[in-house]
């Protein structure tokens, strides 16, 4: 018989495999934590699983589909009931975050609202070229070199629906980081000892202000990839502050399943992933052991895509290229191997102390070599974004805000662990600029790169601005 | 100094209330406002691939992606013989088209005034295979070998007939 579901039914079958997933690896003790993350883990799941399959051979069909998802949720069933399965209390609130799940994925998927680019046509129509093949077939891998493939590969779910399109994806992916968003929040600012009464309200405050951003509103309808960087970004950071800031570990695997899914997302994903590993796993307190596994398994996973499509693309792609992604594959696994052995190594277990200074100045470095050696294409590409982010009405007031409560914030005291926001949101900044040397100009328009990638740094920004500010409004 | 802190992040979260509410306002105008293109507006759009993709007013989306998606919709597995000119969409059009294409080695073509005739009279679907052309078919329930026909000297206007039609109005051309 073959299996068909609607838009609302794959989303919730996600969540509930993520869900599965974040209890079995992740801080079962939490179930709201793992719930909130239950659809971005499923949807990073999915995609990873269905890659591997297309990977080795498998046809990804609807049965073969069908039993992996299966197979996780029961695998993963079978790990909990091991330690002793979950309290009742733990179901209840489960259940009724499936409900809410459900009830947001039957809501958005009533009309369609998807805004479409150039970008996003392409995107489905290499998920549906996938989602038919159920293979990667000629020419198919040499075609993903210009985008990232997760996207794509999550558009090819619509094999198991009876739509054309996943045009609810991205309204979905937003539903599911504004509740991760205020889970996250919620619990770090508990964790910084703000009592629920009143940080609920502050809480729900700096969502709206977060997701209410037109750009943000703009990329929960806009099939491309940025909002999934965005999200998964946030995940990662707040996840490993608040391991760092707790010392539990129990989070960390739902860290790095992030950490794969910001590698997938784009092509220079591996590298923002290996920027931002740098700023929080190299100074890092928390136990080796909790870390190098995981870590290992997820710089093996990006490596491995990148690897397999160094094979297909070509080398006079405009974008990725075969010595370009040699490069995205090593750069995870040299990451990897560097945290596993610096420890052992006194000057390096020193130097991974000032981790966040040593990429401040690099990234400083960088940039006055890249002024130095392409100045008008430097030039014009950050006054064209600049122009963007303070004068387009798009963009206008957000950064502006965040300029400005980032300057007001240095007359405050800070939260701790601050480095993977104070040092990596700058540092992304100055990564973005640096990417253009690869590329055409940034130019001022909605739909610019650089423009659209400015939106994956504002969740975290807030996210920062909450745990700053919300523990002193109520501090005597 | 602890004082400070809290009037400042007071400030702040007061701040931050502000700002959504005019993020709210900046998205209420986008909804009228001029430098917000239709693809940019909110708006309820069609859930069939080929019909978000002919809207869209992106050339090589509205003609190419849009004609591959029609193609799949309405004569999926056909056979379709293109000249070798149109060889950069085979992928496309067998990938995304689900058609079984073959590439001709020369130009198919028929006389001028015919190709006119059959796009004016005969269209039953009008596609394009790229900004600036049309391409005119002409589907025929239960046919499964077309072809892409051009006019002598004219990149402008295609059309699709079957095969059958194809060798018939050749050899009706032969016989003149």
């Amino acid at each position: 018989m073959p299996i068909s579901l609607g838009q609302p039914l794959l989303f919730l079958v996600l969540h509930v495999m993520g869900t599965a997933i974040a209890i079995a690896i992740g801080p079962a003790k939490r179930p709201h934590l793992c719930a909130a993350l239950g659809f971005t883990t499923g949807l990073a799941a999915a995609v990873v699983i269905e890659l591997f399959l297309l990977a080795i051979g498998v046809p990804v069909v609807p049965l073969t589909g069908a039993a992996a998802a299966l197979a996780v949720i029961v695998g993963c069933a079978i790990v909990v009931q091991r330690r002793g399965g979950l309290p009742r209390a733990s179901w209840r609130v489960l259940g009724w975050w499936t409900l809410g799940v459900a009830v947001v994925a039957v809501a958005v998927t009533r009309v369609n609202l998807a805004i479409m680019s150039y970008d996003s046509h392409f995107i489905v129509m290499m998920g549906g070229v996938v989602a038919n093949d159920g293979r990667f077939a000629p020419g198919v891998l040499e075609r993903l070199g210009d985008y990232g493939v997760f996207t794509v590969i999550a558009q090819a779910l619509v094999r198991f629906t009876r739509e054309t399109y996943l045009w609810g994806l991205p309204t979905m992916l937003a539903a599911s980081t504004i509740g991760a968003f205020a889970v996250l929040l919620d619990r770090g600012l508990d964790v910084l000892g703000v009592p629920a009464r009143g940080r609920r309200w502050q809480v729900a405050l700096i969502t709206l202000t977060t997701f209410s951003a037109f750009m943000l509103i703009r990329h929960a309808f806009y099939i491309q990839t940025n909002l999934g960087t965005a999200s998964y970004l946030l995940i990662f950071c707040a996840l490993v502050w608040l391991a760092e800031t707790t010392g539990e570990t129990d989070a960390l695997p739902l860290a790095f399943v992030a950490i794969v899914a910001i590698g997938l997302h784009r092509i220079e994903g591996a590298a923002v992933a290996v920027l931002f590993m740098t700023l929080t796993l190299l100074p890092s307190r928390l136990p080796r052991r909790a870390i190098v596994v995981p870590l290992a398994i997820a710089s093996a996973v990006i490596a491995a895509w990148y690897l397999y499509l160094a094979r297909a693309v070509s080398d006079e792609s405009e974008f990725l290229t075969p010595n370009k992604c040699y490069l995205m594959a090593g750069l995870p696994l040299a990451f990897a191997a560097y945290v596993a052995v610096s420890p052992k190594i006194a000057p390096l277990a020193r130097l991974n102390t000032r981790a966040p200074w040593v990429v401040a100045i690099a990234i400083v470095l960088a940039l006055v070599a890249g002024f130095e050696t392409h100045y008008d294409l430097m030039y014009d590409s950050a006054s064209a974004w600049l122009d963007c982010l303070y004068e387009a009405k798009y963009w206008q007031p957000t950064y502006l805000f965040i300029a400005g409560i980032a300057l007001a914030g240095l007359l405050a005291p800070a939260p701790p662990n601050r480095a993977v926001f104070v040092v990596g949101i700058p540092a992304y900044f100055g990564v973005i600029l640096l990417l253009v040397l690869g590329r055409t100009p940034y130019y001022f328009g909605m739909g610019d790169s650089a423009s659209r990638m400015a939106i994956h740094l504002v969740p975290l920004a807030f996210f920062y601005f909450g745990l700053k500010f919300v523990p002193l409004v109520r501090r005597a | 100094m602890r004082a400070r802190d809290r009037w400042l992040a007071r400030g702040v979260i007061a701040a931050m209330a502000l700002l959504a509410g005019w993020h709210l306002w900046v998205f209420d105008s986008n909804q009228h406002d001029p430098d917000f293109i239709a693809d940019d507006k909110l708006d309820v759009r069609p859930r069939t691939l080929s019909r978000v993709a002919r809207r869209n007013l992106m050339s090589v989306v509205n003609t190419s992606f849009a004609t591959y998606h029609a193609m799949r919709e309405m004569i999926p597995g056909a056979h379709l013989l293109i000249p070798s000119d149109l060889a950069a969409h085979q992928f496309e059009l067998e990938r995304v088209g689900r058609l079984d294409v073959e590439v001709a080695p020369t130009r198919l073509e028929l006389p001028r005034q015919r190709v006119q005739d059959i796009f004016d009279h005969e269209t039953n679907e009008l596609w394009a295979m790229g900004p600036g052309t049309f391409t005119g078919a002409v589907l025929v329930p239960g046919a499964t070998r077309y072809v892409l026909v051009w006019r002598p000297g004219d990149n402008g206007l295609q059309i699709i007939i079957t095969e059958s039609r194809y060798h018939s109005e050749l050899a009706a051309e032969r016989n003149r």
